[in-house]
């Protein structure tokens, strides 16, 4: 029994000592300084499947590119675009041609100089390759080789983003060697400050990259650490303790995340790059007849109380709004954040003009990626107007699909907002959209896209025609965006980092030590 | 005994066999979006219809299976549809750190429920209550939750040990130890509460037998009972237990290497599952159950060994 109790006792003083470590200790871990930054660690939430550039694919991704493969053009945090490969670029009056003018100092890791010749290689092969952004280079008809540094795209439309592309996936470029290679997809050779070091990187462990002594950009400002290591961490709880404990750098953490964070001690960035909401794809009544009328889609709008969403599911972390078009960009309109305010009696009315005063059916797919609360949220607050949910389970990997298959009339969703109006335009507006999964078509759109690429160089037309975009879509409530959610990024002390806009993770161009 | 040692291993060969059909048929049940989850939400129809091409996914099933079947027997289990490595490459990255876990779980699993089971059917009385309870809790305590409470007080409170990530044994024995040690313990309590109550209700069996009352009653020493008697006799139910806890860990341990970040086989299946990465799917289950076949026929040999009554059944 003495025994028993001198072991109790000797618990028990662990547990007190144990205990004054966790409210008592000083900053450790994320929360301390770091005397060496030889090595930048970063925790990322996804993984590639290929280091082809071809197959390259955006957002999460880029930060495993960007070290090894410089862009055509570098797109700067706040959207802008930068030189990096090309030092000028220009769009002709009819947007058919664009015209790029290259360095000429270049070489890739391999020896391999870059020029013209070498450029179009890696733009005809990103558009011929069936890569999952191929079709960003769709339009580009032919690449015209001007002379050693000067090339010319060919465009059978205009394509307003074109150099926004090339400052993303379809810019990356590769040493022709690597196209020839068998380890194409395994070993990347580009011209970028960093080589990928195989001997330390392991697939699902991490990613070893190590400085080049012979980059030809003397003056970057971000290629400031010698070796950059990638751990993707998918869980968002181990990559917060992961960051708390000091044993990575930086990463990108969930909203709901936030306060831990600060709490912490660590560096918290947030900026906008998600949009959440209802995407309506069934404007045409198709499976749902109702959703063809406005009025019922306004109805919608109308009776999610977006406010109460937002503070339940994110803590508040985020911006309402009834429009899907990035704040940055042409088509942005101050007024549709709070176009449709939470009025259930206004959506009631507006179901009865339509008919549908005794409200109708629809179905929605549900995933176990989901959260519950938002989707319970959902269906609590379109019952109380008579619209009645009923969620079908669809597995996590056949979600995406079965949207794009046309199998649902709506769904929650989360979308990225494009910097630019045209990204959104191009990717959920037109008519062979990938995101108008039931090619809804409207003439005032058509009139304005016509319009907007008639009068590229001219700003003022341009813009205007894209406003006129948003006010069709927002006021015909194609969707029904409930907020922007705020994008966190946390990074130890002493490292500051920028949100990238219209992308989740920061390019690998944005950290700076402080001083 | 090598005739039964074929005999399983023909038997083992059959499982593999089946287990890899129906594997192959369940993940070619929903092939249609596999070539979309590759390349992306923005991908054309062409493109999409290319892929799908370029995967194999226009043949008929059996063509699939086929060839599949016909690459295996080689060794060749192909290239992972999504991350473009090698299965078996692959495989060779995860498994060590999958096994770290499984074989250190056990083997704690194993002296600890040993101890704590014999103790419990011997002492009876309040120590026997005690470690009924603390099995309880052990059984119902989820491991995701230890886990985490292990990483907030051991790895972000007191330092002692990394709070993600996992170091080779081949690398650093230390860093291994270190890596794996919270991962180990968070796997380790469920397991022992299971096999604890097993092991208990085995020496409280074995014990009341009349052979070990008459060993008893010759005068022989009570740890000469213990040890040579009555721990040979509840060998059995606790080796296939601990048999059933290996097999179990080689999928469970998925949630726990989530937590720590590990880069096991449990979140690679799971992982190549969610994605219909049908290669990487079809080569961990053929290694896995490739596994269980040897572990269940090691205790197999080791049972017949300990209990020469099992040789015959």
């Amino acid at each position: 029994m003495r025994r028993t109790t001198r072991t109790l006792a000797t618990l028990a003083t662990l547990g007190v000592v144990a205990t004054g470590g966790l409210t008592g200790c000083a900053s450790t871990g994320g929360a301390a300084p770091k005397d060496d930054w030889s090595e930048l660690t970063v925790a990322a939430a996804a993984e590639p499947t290929s280091f082809d550039p071809a197959q390259a694919a955006q957002a999460n991704y880029a930060q495993y590119f960007q070290p090894v493969f410089d862009t055509l053009v570098r797109r700067m945090p706040d959207g802008s675009l930068a030189p990096m490969l090309a030092t000028d670029w220009a769009l002709s009056e009819d947007g058919l041609t664009a015209t790029l003018d290259l360095r000429n100092d270049v070489t890739f890791s391999d020896g391999t100089a870059f020029d013209a010749e070498v450029a179009k290689e890696n733009l005809i092969r990103f558009r011929d390759s069936g890569g999952p952004f191929a079709a960003n280079l769709a339009g580009v008809a032919d690449v015209v080789v001007v002379d050693d540094d000067t090339i010319e795209l060919e465009m059978s439309t205009p394509d307003p983003d074109i150099f926004e592309y090339l400052g993303n996936s379809a810019g990356y470029m590769a040493s022709p060697a690597q196209f020839d290679s068998d380890t194409v997809a395994t070993a990347p050779i580009g011209s970028g400050a960093y080589v990928l070091d195989r001997t330390q990187t392991a697939s699902g462990a991490q990613y070893t990259y190590v400085k080049r002594d012979d980059y030809w950009d003397d003056s970057a400002e971000w290629d400031w650490f010698d070796t950059l290591v990638i751990k993707p961490i998918p869980d968002p709880s181990a990559r917060m303790n992961a960051m708390k404990s000091g044993e990575v750098d930086t990463g990108i953490i969930e909203p709901k995340q936030i306060p831990e964070a600060e709490k912490s001690g660590l560096n918290v960035t947030t900026f906008q790059v998600n949009w959440y909401g209802l995407s309506i794809f069934d404007r045409d009544g198709a499976m749902v007849p109702a959703l063809a009328d406005p009025r019922v889609r306004q109805a919608i709008n109308y009776a999610i109380d977006d406010e109460a969403i937002l503070a339940a599911v994110e803590l508040g972390y985020g911006e309402r709004t009834d429009q899907t078009f990035n704040t940055q960009s042409e088509a942005y309109n101050a007024d549709y954040d709070d176009r449709y305010p939470f009025d259930p009696d206004q959506a009631r009315e507006l179901l009865k003009e339509a008919g549908y005063e005794d409200g109708f059916d629809v179905t929605m797919p549900s995933s176990s990626s989901m959260d519950p609360a938002m989707l319970a949220a959902i269906a609590q607050d379109l019952g109380h107007v008579g619209i009645r949910v009923k969620y079908q389970e669809v597995s996590p990997a056949d979600f995406i699909p079965s949207l794009r298959g046309g199998k649902f009339a709506m769904t929650w969703m989360s979308f990225a907002q494009p910097p630019t109006a045209w990204g959104t335009v191009h990717q959920f507006l037109q008519p062979g959209s990938a995101w108008n999964v039931l090619k809804t078509q409207d003439d005032r759109i058509d009139d304005a896209v016509e319009t907007a690429l008639s009068n590229l160089t001219d700003p003022e037309v341009y813009d205007a025609a894209m406003q006129e975009i948003n006010d069709v879509v927002v006021e015909d409530a194609w969707n029904a965006p409930f907020y922007r959610v705020q994008q966190g990024v946390v990074s130890r002390v002493g490292l500051t980092v920028v949100g990238q806009a219209g992308q989740a993770a920061p390019s690998i161009y944005n950290y700076t030590l402080d001083d | 005994m090598l005739s039964f040692i074929v005999r399983r291993l023909i038997g083992g060969v059959i499982l593999l066999f089946v287990a890899s059909s129906l594997t192959f048929l369940l993940m070619n049940a929903n092939s249609s979006g596999i070539a979309i989850r590759i390349l992306g939400d923005q991908a054309t129809q062409e493109q999409i219809v290319a892929k799908q091409a370029e995967l194999g996914l226009d043949q008929p099933l059996i063509v699939r299976f086929g060839h599949w079947l016909a690459g295996a027997v080689r060794g060749d289990f192909g290239t992972s549809w999504f991350t473009s490595e090698g299965v078996l490459h692959l495989v060779s990255l995860r498994l060590p750190v999958t096994l770290s876990l499984v074989v250190g779980t056990v083997i704690v699993t194993a002296i600890i429920a040993v101890a704590l089971g014999a103790l419990a059917a011997t002492r009876r009385g309040w120590v026997d209550r005690l470690v009924q309870v603390l099995s309880v809790i052990g059984a119902a305590a989820p491991n995701f939750w230890i886990g985490l409470m292990l990483v907030i007080f051991f790895a972000l409170t007191l330092h002692w040990f990394p709070a993600t990530g996992f170091v080779p044994l081949t690398e650093s024995f230390s860093g291994w130890t270190a890596s794996v040690t919270l991962p180990i313990v968070a796997l380790a309590l469920g397991a022992i509460a299971s096999v604890t109550a097993q092991v208990r209700s085995a020496f409280i069996e074995v014990e009341g037998r009349d052979y070990v009352r008459t060993l008893r009653s010759r005068g022989l020493g009570e740890r000469n009972v213990l040890l040579g008697h009555v721990l040979r006799g509840a060998a059995t139910p606790a080796l296939t237990v601990l048999a059933l806890q290996f097999v179990g860990l080689l999928g469970g341990a998925v949630v726990v290497e989530r937590v720590f970040a590990l880069p096991g086989l449990g979140q690679t299946i799971t992982d190549a599952t969610t994605n219909g990465d049908v290669p990487l799917v079809m080569g961990v289950v053929v290694v896995a159950v490739a596994m269980v076949v040897v572990v269940n026929l090691v205790i197999d040999i080791i049972t017949g060994w300990i209990n020469p009554k099992a040789r015959l059944s």
